[in-house]
């Protein structure tokens, strides 16, 4: 039996944190509010929530220093909230450390598989520091780190080292968005800015994995933001 | 009035005559005071055309100085040749000496009272000059002063009336079928009458004036009448009339482009203003409704009574409508306002296409939604979000035209600097008369209206919005087989230059 995760919502506006509460309260989450950026910095620190839900656009400070703060002495997971449109704070929230994001509005469906997979991932990287798993598997889409193969419906792909980086980067934040750059930084090291490379090897995998690349299953797109790999079909 | 000019001219003349008299007596003496202390009397000679050459300066025309001469030598010889005081003359000598004394004299007399009345003239001359530049110069500067068309128009009335010292009118031309204006300075009068005529009455005004028009016949603002006069002052002066109404025009010029510039910035002020209004309330509109339909959602799953249920879900898809909606006058007015900003990259064309056939699905029920991309791998510089916007407009619009059962088409395909994309359905197609009109902005087609969630015709005016932001076009027609095709390109060409 596990304990009840707790859950530190900042967010400004009563009526959005009130649903999600609700939410959250009826999937035996423990729920902390508060609509101030400040608050939400000290709180993040004495209560240590298991996950946070920040809201970008907050009255006293910006979302995005809340977020820079308590990445300095903290890896809690946070998932921001944003309204539509803000591509470019999302891509940027994301590259500095957010582990997720919303898009309001959202459903409620979403909201708890963001959270469970941010959750996830935090306690994965805590439990086994050591040793990554050694073998992935999503529909029919099995990747074996160790020997370095890749089948799809039992049939082995034959993939180009670079294409296999990038699935392997991908699979193994599985559930979690990974922007462009964050992506090109880990296969291309940190100069590269061009990111039509990547829009290339992106399309060759998915003409192998995938059985329609334009409706893909595995590797899903966030336009303006990044890629993201399917938990489970 | 003549009998003055009379007087003054018999004036003149006596007074021309005296000079001729005292000269000439003046002459006479110093003859007499030469003769009686000795010299010879021929010196006397010499102080007479001197006397003649006074009389030619101080004198006006060559009359005097004639007269003068004529007076001189007869004098000279009845008073010092001999025989003393008759006109008879005995020594030969003496009839040389007069002839040429005379002839003398009067070339003199002539010679300088012409100089002296070319310099008289010529002063003159510029003394009109400078009073004439004077008068052009207070009136450019009033009129610079003056601000608007009428404000002109009066400044003009009050000028020409000063300038003629006399009645003038100005009457403006009829600005869009009201009365025109009529401007009206009195002789000697400061203040400037300002009334409305009808368009009968301007004969009346302008009878027995001399009118002059100001402008072109294209784009003209008024007449000006000025009473035909007499006067030789104001004749004179009516010679400037029409520089000064250069003036007059040039200054209305002025002063309309000036009022139409404002106007425009008004107009400007008002759309902008519209626009952040309209923006400002869709972004306050956005957060509770994002709350709403999260919390409608709650209670979807909470509710255990069916029909309280199916209410919280109508309030649900209500406000997931409403949302839409403001999404989209929010991307209009940012469109409009210019404060969109490409975040333009090479995207892969079936990522973008791919999320918008996704979102089709969902909303798509029991149609069929097919798929035609090409084989290869297509990238073209795009603000994704923006074109994924486009798309789903697009698809949202053919589903929604569709039955139930109808299918949509998606293509995309290349020439050589476009990539088009096509969307086709098989409803019933766009009405001829509504083809035009479109992709403007709250158009609703005819028959759409009155239906509760018809929108309000701002998907496809932001379609078109950001295609010309890319530097692409869109275009709506009707498909042979019955439905609609919307198609729009983009410009592919800075691909293919740089890649790797």
């Amino acid at each position: 039996m596990e304990n009840r995760q707790t859950v530190l919502i900042v967010e400004d506006e009563t009526g959005i944190s009130g649903f999600i509460k609700a939410i959250l309260a009826a999937n035996n989450y423990d729920v902390l509010i508060t609509d101030k950026g400040a608050t939400g910095i000290s709180m993040a620190a004495s209560y240590c929530p298991d996950i946070i839900l920040l809201d970008m656009g907050l009255p006293d400070i910006d979302g995005m220093d809340v977020l820079k703060n308590i990445r300095q002495w903290s890896r809690i997971p946070i998932i921001i909230v944003s309204a539509r449109g803000h591509e470019r704070e999302k891509v940027e929230a994301l590259d500095a450390g957010a582990d997720d994001y919303l898009t309001k509005p959202f459903g409620t469906a979403e909201l708890l598989v963001r959270i469970r997979t941010a959750l996830r991932h935090s306690h994965d990287a805590v439990q086994s520091k050591t040793l990554p798993d050694e073998k992935f598997q999503v529909g029919t889409l099995k990747i074996d780190y160790e020997k370095r193969l890749v089948h799809v419906d039992g049939e082995e792909i034959h993939l180009t080292p670079i294409e296999y980086k990038i699935l392997v980067i991908l699979s193994r934040n599985a559930g979690k968005v990974l922007t462009h750059d964050y992506i090109m930084k880990e296969i291309w090291g940190p100069f590269e800015k061009d990111n039509q490379a990547l829009r290339v090897n992106m399309a060759n995998i998915r003409r192998k994995i995938e059985d329609n690349p334009a409706q893909p299953k595995y590797i899903l797109t966030e336009v303006a933001v990044g890629y993201r790999m399917v938990e489970q079909i | 009035m003549i009998k003055q000019v009379v007087i003054k001219n018999v004036r003149n003349v006596c007074r021309q005559l005296l000079i001729v008299i005292s000269l000439l007596a003046g002459a006479f003496l110093v003859a007499v005071f030469i003769k009686s202390i000795g010299f010879p009397v021929v010196n006397a000679a010499v102080v007479y055309v001197l006397s003649v050459l006074l009389v030619a300066r101080f004198t006006r025309g060559y009359f005097y100085g004639i007269l003068a001469s004529v007076l001189c030598m007869a004098n000279y010889n009845f008073f010092f040749t001999q025989p003393y005081y008759s006109f008879n003359v005995y020594d030969k000598s003496d009839i040389i000496t007069i002839t040429v004394m005379l002839i003398a004299s009067i070339l003199t007399s002539t010679l300088t009272s012409t100089n002296t009345g070319k310099l008289l003239h010529a002063s003159k001359l510029a003394e009109d000059r400078e009073s004439q530049t004077n008068i052009l110069y207070q009136i450019t500067s009033s009129l610079a002063k003056a601000s608007g068309v009428s404000d002109v128009a009066a400044v003009s009335v009050q000028c020409l009336s000063n300038l003629l010292d006399t009645d003038v009118l100005c009457i403006m031309s009829a600005e869009q079928n009201s009365s025109r204006s009529l401007f009206q300075a009195r002789r000697g009068d400061r203040r400037i009458q300002i009334s409305e005529v009808g368009n009968g009455q301007i004969e009346e005004y302008s009878s027995g004036k001399k009118v002059i028009p100001i402008g072109d016949p294209s784009n003209q603002y008024g007449v000006i009448c000025i009473p035909v006069t007499a006067s030789q002052k104001s004749r004179e002066r009516e010679k400037l009339v029409p520089a000064i109404i250069m003036q007059i025009q040039s200054a209305m010029d002025r002063e309309k482009f000036s009022e139409e510039k404002k106007i425009v910035k008004i107009e400007m002020e008002h759309e902008k203003f519209r626009g952040n209004l309209l923006r400002a309330i869709s972004h306050d509109l956005r957060t509770p409704l994002a709350g709403i339909s999260g919390t409608a959602e709650v209670l979807m799953s909470n509710l255990k009574n069916e029909k309280d249920r199916d209410l919280a879900e109508g309030i649900f898809e209500e406000t997931n409508w409403l949302t839409q909606m403001v999404e989209n006058i929010l991307s209009l007015t940012q469109i409009e306002d210019g404060h969109l900003v490409l975040r333009k990259q090479p995207e892969a064309i079936e990522e973008i296409v791919g999320e918008a056939v996704k979102h089709a699905r969902k909303i798509a029920g029991q149609r069929k939604i097919i798929l035609d991309i090409p084989e290869d791998v297509l990238l073209v510089s795009m603000d994704g979000k923006l074109i994924l916007q486009v798309l789903i407009n697009l698809i949202d619009n053919a589903i929604k035209h569709t039955q139930t059962d109808g299918i949509v088409q998606i293509k995309v395909y290349t020439d050589k600097n476009h990539v088009w994309f096509s969307i086709t359905d098989n409803g019933s197609g766009i009405k001829a008369g509504d083809l035009p009109y479109l992709f403007d902005s709250f158009f609703v087609a005819q028959e759409a209206k009155g239906s509760s969630r018809s929108g309000i015709g701002l998907g496809l005016s932001i379609v078109r919005a950001i295609v010309q932001a890319h530097g692409g076009r869109v275009f709506a027609e009707n498909d042979k087989g019955g439905g609609a095709v919307f198609r729009f390109y983009l410009p592919v060409k800075e691909i293919d230059s740089d890649e790797r």
